[in-house]
């Protein structure tokens, strides 16, 4: 059997003895969430007297975390003094987002900021980001920066990424091509981009390797399915559009990311979809990559009609044991399995481990057109609850309270989490997520997380045990 | 690779996958620093946008 621990990070393999040896030792029953999605976990397989192991065993048992001296209220406290510690080292690195523009032309019925471009109300919000605030928000960064610790000057390469709206709209260029060399002026940096890419050809110049290096384009099925979802304001579809910038993109060595957008009424089109890929051959490049997401409950889609990610894991599971063409299509915990099977394999010996959900709670900085600066994207255009804004001359005025109350969010801040054996390894789920389900920020958002981590590690240690090849997943938001 | 042999049973009980010189008493500091992984966490830790999934419909 396969042990993992929660917070040490240990990987072991042992008898089923030792197994049974650990959960009949255990001070108690897993703890069960006061709300959540928490699932049992495997039961001791019998009842009769459970010999201890060796010594030499019980020693590295203990030396690896299984076995502790702490009481249950101790082992949480240090947890989360882990935890705490660990989050503020996370904290070194910073992260810049730009939205030029919340404007976009698409109308997915599934968006989540489809109210600015359809009520009234916002359309102050559409403007286009001008020189002028560019100017002021580059200037801002090394205060950003020194806030983590940064000296100026330190040459780290700044990771500055592109979102919406549509960031990459064709009447931008003028402007994203300014910011490029804005950043470029201010040190080297690595560019990315999230676009719905029907406007991409007007890029070319600024995509490729040494420009925006990598985008992710969002495909909601094949061309007919589609073209019903990610519909123009006038409603027409935009697949072949997208498809024919995906062939530029590979063509300038752009790395391409594909999003799959899935709810339970277009799951059954995947194949099909996969088919178009492997039609289109854009499964041969080493720069072309899909993946899935699950599309999340909002004011337009309900629980009833959305899947879970643990859902769509075992949905594509099943859609690969059918059509062999679906395994260009990959499963939103591919990067979860990847990791687990580069420890099997010996190319890492330490876990991924995550001190909270997302970079919204430690170095993410996202601008919008106005210079206001919010820690989530999920939550812009709206300035009372930006975390900060960009004066004039590149001073920073950040909103103390609400800085704090983003990026302190970890496993470590709620109850709940704090007594989970997976915080370490989840983070405690989206923020925005559990908001929206449970009306509290400072709580867990499971989304079957512990199915969906021991499915993972059992598959990876599974695939190295028979050698079975794998392509490492690389997504926009693993940059 | 540790392998730890129970002598009663006479057959393997403990095998390490990873990290075999781990010591949990020693957490607080060997995994913040960089002989440990340190570096490679924050930068891991600090991930774009969200690691492993983009929960929402943004795009």
């Amino acid at each position: 059997m396969l042990l993992v621990h929660g917070y040490s990070g240990a990987y072991d393999k042992v008898s089923r003895g030792v197994a049974e040896y650990l959960m009949a030792s255990e001070a108690g029953p897993p703890p069960v969430p006061l709300y959540g999605e928490w699932k049992s976990e495997p039961a001791l397989g019998r009842t009769e007297a459970i010999l201890p192991p060796s010594d030499r065993t019980l020693e590295v048992l203990a030396k690896r975390g299984y076995l502790t001296a702490m009481t249950v209220a101790e082992e949480e406290g240090h947890m989360a003094r882990l935890i705490k510690k660990r989050h503020m080292r996370s904290m070194e690195h910073v992260n810049y987002i730009f939205m030029p523009s919340y404007q976009c032309n698409l109308r997915c019925a599934y968006c989540f900021q489809d109210h600015m471009r359809t009520k009234p109300e916002y359309s102050h919000l559409l403007r286009t980001v001008s020189r002028e605030m560019l100017d002021r928000i580059f200037a801002a960064m090394p205060t950003i920066e020194a806030k983590h610790g940064l000296p100026e000057g330190h040459g780290e390469a700044r990771n500055i990424g592109l979102f919406g709206g549509e960031p990459l709209l064709a009447r931008n260029r003028p402007i994203v091509e300014y910011l490029l060399g804005k950043a470029r002026d201010m040190g080297p940096a690595t560019f990315w981009a999230v676009s719905n890419a029907t406007e991409l050809h007007a890029f070319v110049g600024l995509l490729g390797p040494d420009g925006i290096a990598q985008v992710q384009i969002t495909l909601d099925g094949p061309p007919d399915e589609h073209d019903k979802r990610r519909i123009r304001a006038d409603g027409t579809g935009t697949f072949e559009q997208i498809a024919q910038n995906i062939d530029l993109c590979l063509e300038l060595g752009v790395r391409v990311t594909v999003r799959i957008n899935f709810d339970p009424g277009n799951i059954g089109d995947a194949p099909r979809l996969a088919n178009e890929i492997v039609k289109r051959e854009w499964d041969k490049s080493p720069n072309f990559w899909v993946y899935t997401a699950p599309i999340v409950p909002n004011e337009n889609h309900s629980y009833k009609h959305t899947f879970g990610t643990w859902q769509l894991d075992q949905a594509i599971d099943e859609l690969r044991l059918i059509h062999p063409d679906m395994r260009v299509i990959g499963r939103p915990d591919d990067g979860m399995q990847a990791m687990a099977r580069k420890m099997f394999d010996g190319k890492r010996s330490m876990p991924n481990m995550k001190t909270s959900f997302c970079g919204a709670h430690n170095g993410m900085y996202i601008f919008d057109a106005f210079g206001d600066i919010y820690a989530c994207w999920e939550r812009t255009g709206d300035e009372r609850v930006r975390i900060g804004r960009v004066l004039d001359g590149g001073d920073v005025e950040m909103n103390v309270g609400l800085e704090k109350h983003w990026r302190s969010r970890t496993p470590a801040s709620n109850p709940t989490c704090r007594k989970c054996r997976y915080a370490f390894q989840c983070g405690g789920g989206c923020a925005v997520l559990a908001e929206g389900q449970k009306g509290k920020f400072f709580t867990n958002y499971c989304d079957g997380f512990a199915d969906r981590f021991r499915h993972s590690v059992a598959m990876a240690y599974q695939d190295h045990v028979n050698g079975t090849e794998t392509v490492e997943p690389v997504r926009v938001c693993d940059l | 690779m540790s392998d730890n042999t129970d002598p009663q049973a006479g057959k393997e009980e403990l095998e390490s996958l990873n990290a075999d010189n781990l010591d949990v008493q020693e957490l607080d500091d060997a995994l913040l620093e960089d002989a440990a992984g340190g570096s490679e966490f924050a930068r891991e830790a600090s991930l774009g946008c969200g690691g492993f999934s983009c929960t929402n419909n943004v795009c």
